[in-house]
């Protein structure tokens, strides 16, 4: 009973710190199927997350905090669209530059407002659900019915968005937008438009991500307080070959190798925790080893299009 | 112009002008395309065909004159609006998405399905109609890179078709198509034009305009050469109109002869003797998985052509890649100078320093670093050479010596060395790449389509080189599509066709047709 | 078309410009008074051109690495784990080392080699595996941030066990200072060196051809022979070995012993600062110096509270974007941006 109160226990912490990964990797699931990879979410993340926090501690709503922090990566994710499709510029480089401008406003506007008083604000945050009263259920409440309403809205959009590349013609033209573009736009489908709009819809889910992390995870922000989910999402995205419900299944195994270091922290204190902590680092550097051979990735990725002569 | 007193035709370019920076493309073009005919659209590469067919199809507009439709100007900012005004393109290079299934390339063009749910059996059926008017059955579930280029083109033409067309542009249709296929497509043609539907055939084949073609228009150096009516006329009147008054250099390879003829030079004995290459039991796959050829098993000897023919997509490309170190095969051995594909020295650097040179069948892709100049480009099969570097720098001095005569050689038109690879045009950028791969005395030349998307001239050229190469006692691997190239050049032929290899055979034992129908997949010619 | 990018190109910039000005308002800072102040601190005060020559040492280091990756189209940005890493594994055989100048030597090569083992493990999982080196470069960031943070607190802990640093290093190891009354140290002359030796294998060498044609054209190299995968590997390894050599010469020449944090941010700079050079080795020193007069003079004004600090990055990632559209804006009209660009 005490392994499977502890397997459960660490499986419902392992889905909430998944949760911020998870809705990342799905936005840039579908900007890389569009043929945009961002390296900048990290970036992005972190004005969600200090967004979140601002607003939610300004109108004491951590929703309308949500809100305003997927329009804040939006509007990130519009930046960088705006350099690589419009300008058409090298996609990585464009990247790094938002990941520099995200740590840079985040703890910029952290420092001018929050930061500056020098004492913890108190952050109406995000609490678990209780859906139907069951979260209390033992071992299997914490997980299915306990988790955050992001949680679930992250799970949502994965299945919405498997959905989109299956059966849709939406998916369909972000598929061939991001494979062929020159056949998208021989039938007159406007590329660099579908890629805007899918590399602003990623911004939002990488926004919304960090609002989970300092409105849901933690209730407050802290200077660089993604610590590489924003690149860890990346990573989902490769094993995943750019599946969503993949891409949502590898962020849970990180956020397992997350929890099960925290506790293993405990279990073990003669062990330096440093190790501990190093453990996703070390899954995802393992796993990049293991998993990345694959040949589904969309083959304009990080391409600028242009029409052909 | 004077549209009151005939019927406006259905199409026509007016004046018709497009330039890009310093070049040309079209001059001053006037085309009328009337209902339910047929226009073939022929001359050279880089006579300005490919530039109204993107102008038809709205890719990009004419910097002068018009288009109209039914007599009324018409103004495409976008490919949507050709679609719109009723142009249907099959471009030459396929516009599908590899990845994605028939069904789903079908659904990509068909925006009046809305962005929700595809009806994949609705759509299925519309497009079964289609295909089935053209006498056609096509695979809907597959994935396009598991279909041969055949396969692809009538996907192509019922994408074309599955709107409200009454104009359908084949740009160079035949260029990978094998004899029966081809059959199969003019077939397809007079029922579109039985129908009414207006189509305008682009190619280089005088095969083609004649099987067809109700009317030639023949382009020269971006301006309309002759238009003639095709009932009658000699084949010669059209070459002398495509390559000018004067010169007529390969009239031969154009007006498809009969071929029977014209032998290759014979082969001294003592080369023939020595083998560079065995190939034992290969098996090949596409990219995708599928068998492409298995139990190919074959000689390549010193002093010979050998010709690997067939359509595309049927392991041609996968096996050259496979000769050069690129790629192993998935079963079966190559063995060349010693080395051997099933072990692991078997890299494109090894092969290259025992002898062995690439001409790439996709130039711009794999051949040129257009962003280099034209001697680092030159370098780039010639990086171990021991006078181009001292204690690991480059001697640049001494390589564009070198680099400056090789473009006096081989006739390359570019300001000189330092010239910019990407500034030139696709002959000389080939003829920089023939240059590279043929000095240093190789040993095999692996010449991957060496003459695709080259004007006569160049061909001719490519030829020579290629023949001097054999005389020289080098063994070459010769990779292409065209059968009049194969006939002229090779000394025996291998086709790849469904799953499995024809030949090697001797060239003086084989004609056109046993050729063609090796193509079309048939061990003996059909009735 | 590319003639029709120039005026978006040019709004681009003017956005972010404004962008920067909007935020320094937001601080209560007078933009211009503020510009004034980072370049006084910086050019014309003693202690901040000293500071900011200082600075230019790993950074033109790191830099020349940052150069030789991107033009190999290899994205290093894990560079401040190689340069713990090269710094850890000098110190640590530092005791070994002989007290004169071979040993200066050493420590520095070891440097370099620590710095060239942590970006090889990311140049394994490129070349063997086919893994992401943007992905692996960061993750080993973490990891060697972590390992150092453990060294310092654990095995390498100074012998009074207070403060999370490492005992001193012999001070015979230490870089000499070469202008006296400053601390500009011998690392400058390394730096130096380093910009030549990169300048000549990147311009004129034979591998310096084989990284450009991987970095111009990936296909053309494999069929020329040029395994991309190896070069990626091989790049990843010498640019971390760059990095790693910053690290020995930051411990040697200034802090003599390893601590948390002793190069902040200094990875990512490097990018900024190789990019803005244009990749050029030759630009990088300038480039280099030109960022740290900012880090100098930013963070003098940071400091007395005239705005908040992360402001840097700010102006980091905007000086990249704006190269970037002022790339566009410059390229003319005559020829299309890149032939490379058109297919699909």
């Amino acid at each position: 009973m005490d392994e499977a109160l502890f397997l459960s226990g660490l499986l419902a912490a392992g889905i909430r710190l998944a949760a911020p990964i998870a809705l990342a990797a799905i936005g840039e699931t579908l900007s890389e199927r569009a043929g945009v990879i961002n390296v900048g979410i990290e970036g992005i993340m972190l004005v969600g997350a200090f967004v979140a926090v601002l607003f939610a501690v300004q109108s004491g709503n951590p929703w309308i905090g949500l809100a305003c922090a997927v329009l804040a990566g939006v509007a990130m994710g519009a930046l960088h669209a705006y350099f690589v499709v419009r300008l058409k510029v090298e996609q990585i480089v464009t990247g790094i530059a938002v990941l520099f401008l995200g740590l840079g406003l985040s703890g910029y506007g952290y420092r001018l407002t929050l930061g500056e008083a020098g004492t913890a604000v108190k952050v109406p945050g995000f609490r678990e659900l209780d859906i139907l009263g069951l979260a209390d259920i033992p071992l299997v409440g914490p997980i299915l019915f306990g988790q955050h309403a992001l949680v679930y809205i992250a799970v949502a959009a994965a299945l919405l968005m498997a959905y989109l590349f299956r059966a849709t013609r939406l998916g369909v033209i972000i598929k061939a937008v991001g494979e062929t573009p020159v056949a998208a736009d021989a039938v007159g489908i406007d590329v660099d438009r579908v890629r805007f709009l899918c590399v602003m819809v990623a911004g939002g889910f990488a926004g919304a991500g960090g609002a989970y992390l300092s409105t849901a995870h933690l209730w407050g922000f802290v200077e660089n307080m993604t610590a590489g989910r924003g690149f860890l999402a990346i990573a989902c995205v490769v094993f995943a070959r750019w599946n969503p419900m993949l891409a949502v299944l590898v962020a849970l195994v990180f956020g397992i190798a997350d929890a099960a270091q925290i506790r293993l922290q405990s279990i073990f204190p003669a062990v330096p925790y440093q190790f501990f902590v190093i453990v996703p680092y070390v899954v995802a550097i393992v796993s990049l080893a293991v998993g990345s051979r694959s040949s589904r990735m969309p083959a304009a990725l990080g391409i600028p299009f242009a029409r052909p002569r | 112009m004077a549209g009151s007193e005939t019927p406006a035709p259905l199409v026509a370019l007016r004046g018709v002008t497009k330039r890009f920076g310093e070049v040309v493309a079209n001059n001053t073009v006037d085309i009328e395309i009337g209902r339910g005919e047929v226009v073939a659209l022929v001359g050279e590469n880089g006579a300005g065909k490919s530039t109204i067919v993107n102008m038809l199809s709205g890719v990009f507009p004419p910097d002068e004159g018009r288009i109209e439709i039914d007599g009324a100007a018409a103004r495409f900012t976008s490919p949507g609006d050709a679609v719109a005004a009723g142009i249907g393109v099959v471009h030459q290079h396929y516009m599908l998405v590899p990845t994605l299934s028939a069904l789903d390339n079908l659904a990509l063009q068909a925006s009046e399905i809305g962005l929700g749910r595809i009806d994949r059996a609705a759509l299925g059926r519309r497009a079964g109609e289609v295909a089935e008017r053209l006498g056609f059955s096509f695979e809907r579930n597959q994935r396009i890179d598991s279909l041969d280029v055949a396969h692809q083109q009538r996907i192509e033409i019922i994408k074309a078709l599955m709107h409200d067309v009454r104009l359908l542009v084949l740009d160079e249709p035949t260029a990978v198509l094998g004899a029966e296929d081809k059959a199969r497509l003019f077939e397809t043609i007079r029922e579109l034009r039985s129908r009414g539907v207006s189509v305008v055939l682009i190619t280089h084949k005088l095969d083609d305009v004649f099987a067809v073609a109700d009317r030639a228009v023949i382009l020269r150096n971006g301006a309309v050469a002759a238009m003639l009516a095709v009932e009658g006329l000699a084949p010669e009147i059209v070459v002398r109109h495509m390559v000018g008054s004067g010169d007529a250099p390969a009239v031969a390879g154009l007006a498809a002869p009969q071929g029977d003829d014209d032998g290759p030079i014979a082969v001294p004995e003592e080369h023939a003797a020595q083998v560079v290459c065995r190939v034992r039991d290969v098996t090949l796959h596409r990219p995708n998985g599928s068998v492409a050829v298995a139990g190919l098993s074959f000689d390549l000897r010193a002093g010979e052509i050998v010709a690997v023919a067939g359509v595309d997509g049927n392991g041609q490309g996968e096996f050259v890649r496979c000769m050069a170190g690129m790629e192993r095969p998935a079963a079966g051995t190559i063995e060349c100078f010693g080395l051997t594909s099933d072990r692991r020295d078997w890299t494109a650097a090894r092969l290259r320093r025992h002898g062995v040179s690439h001409i790439p069948e996709d130039r711009r892709r794999s051949g040129i670093v257009a962003d280099m100049s034209l001697a680092k480009n030159y370098l780039l099969s010639h990086l171990d050479r021991s006078d181009f570097s001292r204690f690991g720098l480059l001697r640049n001095r001494r390589l564009s010596e070198v680099v400056a005569d090789r473009l006096v050689r081989y006739g390359v038109r570019a300001r000189g060395s330092g010239d910019r690879m990407g500034n030139l045009s696709g002959g000389n950028q080939q003829k920089v790449v023939l240059a590279r791969e043929l000095d240093g005395d190789p040993h095999l030349i692996l010449a991957a389509h060496p003459s695709r998307g080259l004007d006569l001239k160049t061909i001719d050229f490519v030829h020579t080189v290629l023949g001097e190469a054999r005389a020289a006692g080098k063994a070459v691997l010769l990779l292409s599509s065209d059968i009049d190239e194969i006939l002229a050049l090779a000394d025996r032929i291998v086709v790849f066709a469904s799953g499995r290899s024809f030949g090697p055979a001797r060239r003086e034992d084989v004609d056109r047709r046993t050729i063609g129908g090796w193509i079309a997949g048939h061990a003996d010619l059909p009735a | 078309m590319t003639a029709g990018l120039r005026m978006p190109a040019l709004a681009a910039v003017a956005f972010l410009v404004l962008m920067v000005v909007a935020l320094i308002l937001l601080a209560g800072a007078d933009p211009a008074s503020l510009a004034y102040g980072v370049v006084e601190r910086a050019l014309f005060t003693r202690a901040g051109l000293l500071e900011a020559l200082l600075r230019t040492i790993p950074l033109t280091l790191m830099g020349l690495g940052i150069a030789i990756a991107f033009k190999a189209r290899v994205f290093n940005i894990g560079m401040d784990g190689q340069l713990i890493a090269g710094s850890v594994l000098a110190v640590l055989a530092a005791p070994m080392l002989p007290s004169n100048v071979l040993g200066i030597v050493l420590f520095l090569a070891l440097g370099f080699a620590g710095g060239a083992i942590w970006g090889g493990v990311a140049g394994v999982i490129k070349a063997r595996f086919g893994g992401n080196e943007i992905i692996a470069t960061i993750m080993l960031n973490y990891v060697a941030v972590q390992m150092l943070s453990w060294l310092v607190r654990g095995p390498l802990q100074e012998k009074m066990r207070i403060i999370p640093r490492s005992d001193a290093i012999d001070q015979a190891l230490r870089l000499p200072v070469i202008f006296d009354g400053t601390r500009i140290h011998a690392g400058l002359i390394v730096a130096v060196l380093a910009v030549v030796v990169t300048a000549l294998v990147l311009m004129r060498g034979r591998f310096g051809y084989r990284l450009a044609v991987v970095g111009s054209n990936e296909h053309a190299a494999r069929y020329a022979g040029i395994s991309p995968a190896r070069m990626a590997a091989v790049v990843l390894v010498l640019s971390g070995a760059l990095a790693g050599l910053a690290g020995a010469v930051e411990v040697a020449g200034l802090y003599g012993r390893l601590q948390e944090g002793f190069a902040p941010g200094f990875g990512i700079a490097a990018i900024a600062v190789a990019l803005v050079a244009r990749l050029n080795p030759l630009l990088v020193p300038v480039s280099a110096f030109g960022f740290s007069l900012l880090y100098a003079g930013l963070g003098a004004l940071a400091r007395n509270g005239v705005v908040p600090f992360p402001l840097i990055n700010i102006l980091e990632g905007t000086i990249i974007l704006v190269f970037l559209a002022g790339s566009v804006a410059l390229s003319r009209g005559s020829g299309r941006m890149k032939e490379a660009v058109a297919d699909g």
